[in-house]
């Protein structure tokens, strides 16, 4: 089988997008790696999917809504959850995360 | 008999007539893991504090006279993607190293509320990404049956937790298969319960649309217990489904069994599957005609779509998921990065593997301009055709007969180097976490998928299955 590889500058875009820092090394194995999957994927093309309504969930979906009460079991919530939530933040201030300045 | 050789049923026999206390349950599940766990690698991280707590408060119960549930004291596993409170959470992952979780998993958590005793956290593939294991940033899991073999995957961990007696049961997950391959590796009984069924409240997530919380156990009543116990409406996650099971589950009444149709889908018996596995399949089958059930040919035409739109839909939905791994709420390595935008790519690159990075990459790429109609939009449209095969299949049939695997276990490092390869150990599992429906694997191993909601239609059949075979 020929080798299906996608472009390293597409690979070096995907990467951008995702936040991602790839190594050349890794970049030029997932390149291959999708190239082969996405020639895999090639065989969708041949079905019929005129007039189909796409597939979201696998679940009837209906929309909830919870009434404007503090439900201190959620993390939405305060007290001690609340506090264990905040420390696992890898680096906080006070309640606040914290984080490199961005503007 | 050890307590965590006995079945739930059993455990709780002995424990109400206290023939030992759920403390000595306990240590001796310990004893368990501390003499088999450095070859089999099942468990990540042990919770033993909050264990020894609530084997306490079980054995005050029956100090006190009262009448305790059928779980308590019970020593079950936890895959380590479903938050247990006050002890770490990996998923599989160096993103997560050092992370502890804030609350219960509403699995978790009903759990508790019956008694049942939280042993630790099993290791498992990365964020769920894989079929053997292998793809933990925290080593290796064995096979308890024939340690040079994977255990399978995700829940490799919680399978081999269960088959090793480190545990009387597991929770696991399953997107794609992975209850019920490790099941089928590791000769116990996985329960992928139908789409809803289960509240994902606390699961740290994959593929929203297609993650499933499930059970390893080592018989199907013991499934049935354990899944009776975790399902339900949960008002933390608006795709649990209002849906009460009764004693249904627990009992099956084998003429209503014996009157059941089982469909064979003719997509499932073709060249793809090994000479084992067939053999196996026609002694399965043969079994169950004996029990004078009988069998109907079926055709699940979009089947050999599925692979693809599952390798479709899963990445996307994991690539936004897995989003929020940003180093700044989850995730250290980045501090200290000139800015945010460097912060989060240094986090990312370190805390990611190698599945995870592709499958990110893979996801990106299926969702980006340009190409989401001819990737995700197609996928999502022939899923509802597979979808459709089910809804007609069930027409004729009670329930579907398939096998796992398409082979035995295989060896470490076999399947590493060729994802695809990996990825086409999923093709009997994956279709039906895309059409949402539930699926059980009993040993020898075999696959049944039926209704939505009739988890009981197939622990029925699994249950008969299981009499016939001990009879």
């Amino acid at each position: 089988m020929p080798i299906q590889r996608i472009a390293p500058e597409t690979v070096a875009r995907l990467a951008k997008l995702a936040r991602l820092g790839l190594s050349e090394k890794e970049s030029e194995k997932i390149g291959h790696d999708l190239g082969t999957i996405l020639k895999h994927f090639e065989e969708l093309k041949k079905i019929d999917t005129e007039g189909i309504t796409p597939m979201i969930g696998a679940a009837d979906a209906k929309n909830m809504m919870r009434s404007d009460d503090e439900d201190l079991e959620t993390p939405e919530g305060g007290g001690l959850l609340r506090e264990r939530i905040l420390e696992a933040f890898p680096d906080r201030a006070g309640d606040s995360l914290k984080v490199q300045k961005i503007l | 008999m050890k307590p965590c050789e006995m079945t739930i049923a059993k455990f709780h026999e002995s424990l109400t007539s206290r023939e030992f206390s759920a403390i000595e349950a306990l240590k001796e599940t310990y004893r368990q893991i501390d003499a088999k766990n450095k070859e089999i690698g099942a468990y990540l991280s042990l919770a033993k504090n909050g264990a020894e707590r609530a084997a306490e408060a079980v054995d005050e119960r029956i100090a006190r006279g009262e009448r305790v549930s059928l779980m308590s004291g019970v020593p079950v596993g936890i895959k380590d993607n479903l938050l247990l409170e006050g002890e770490p959470c990996t998923a599989g992952s160096k993103i997560l190293e050092g992370y502890v979780a804030a609350y219960d998993a509403t699995a978790v958590a009903k759990l508790k509320a019956e008694g049942a005793v939280m042993v630790g956290k099993t290791n498992m593939d990365e964020f769920g990404m894989g079929s053997s294991t292998e793809n933990s940033a925290f080593g290796k899991t064995r096979n308890p049956r024939d340690v040079s073999k994977v255990p399978g995957g995700s829940s490799g961990g919680s399978a081999a937790a269960v088959a090793a007696n480190m545990a009387i049961a597991a929770l696991g997950s399953d997107t794609g298969g992975s209850i019920r391959q490790p099941a089928d590796f590791c000769g116990v009984v996985g329960l992928k319960p139908t789409y809803g069924a289960v509240s994902r409240y606390g699961l740290i997530p994959l593929a929203s649309s297609l993650d499933t919380v499930g059970i390893e156990a080592k018989t199907v009543d013991d499934a049935a217990i354990l899944f009776g116990a975790i399902s339900g409406k949960d008002p933390h996650d608006a795709t649990s489904v209002e849906k009460t099971y009764g004693k249904e589950l627990y009992e099956s009444h084998p003429e209503r069994i014996r009157a059941m149709t089982i469909g064979l889908p003719k997509e499932y018996f073709g060249t793809g599957i090994s000479k084992e596995i067939g053999e196996r399949m026609e002694g399965v089958i043969a079994a169950f005609k004996g029990m004078d059930i009988r069998f109907k040919e079926v055709s699940l035409p979009h089947t050999s779509s599925a692979l693809s739109v599952y390798y479709i839909i899963m990445p996307a939905e994991a690539s936004a998921n897995l989003a929020r791994f940003d180093g700044i709420r989850y995730g250290k390595g980045g501090e200290g990065s000139a800015d945010i935008g460097k912060r989060y790519v240094a986090a990312r690159s370190r805390g990611f593997g190698e599945e995870a990075k592709r499958r990110i990459m893979l996801g990106t790429y299926v969702l980006s301009s340009g190409y989401y109609d001819a990737y995700y939009a197609k996928a999502q449209k022939v899923r509802t055709l597979i979808a459709n095969d089910f809804k007609a299949a069930f027409e004729e049939v009670d329930a579907l007969l398939t096998p796992v695997s398409p082979t035995l276990p295989f060896a470490f490092g076999e399947k590493t180097n060729d994802p695809l390869a990996m990825y086409l150990s999923d093709i009997f599992t994956i279709t039906a976490n895309l059409a949402g429906v539930p699926a059980l694997v009993v040993p020898p191993g075999f696959q049944l998928i039926g209704k939505p909601f009739h988890e009981h239609d197939l622990l029925g059949l699994g249950r008969e299955y299981e009499r016939k075979m001990a009879s």
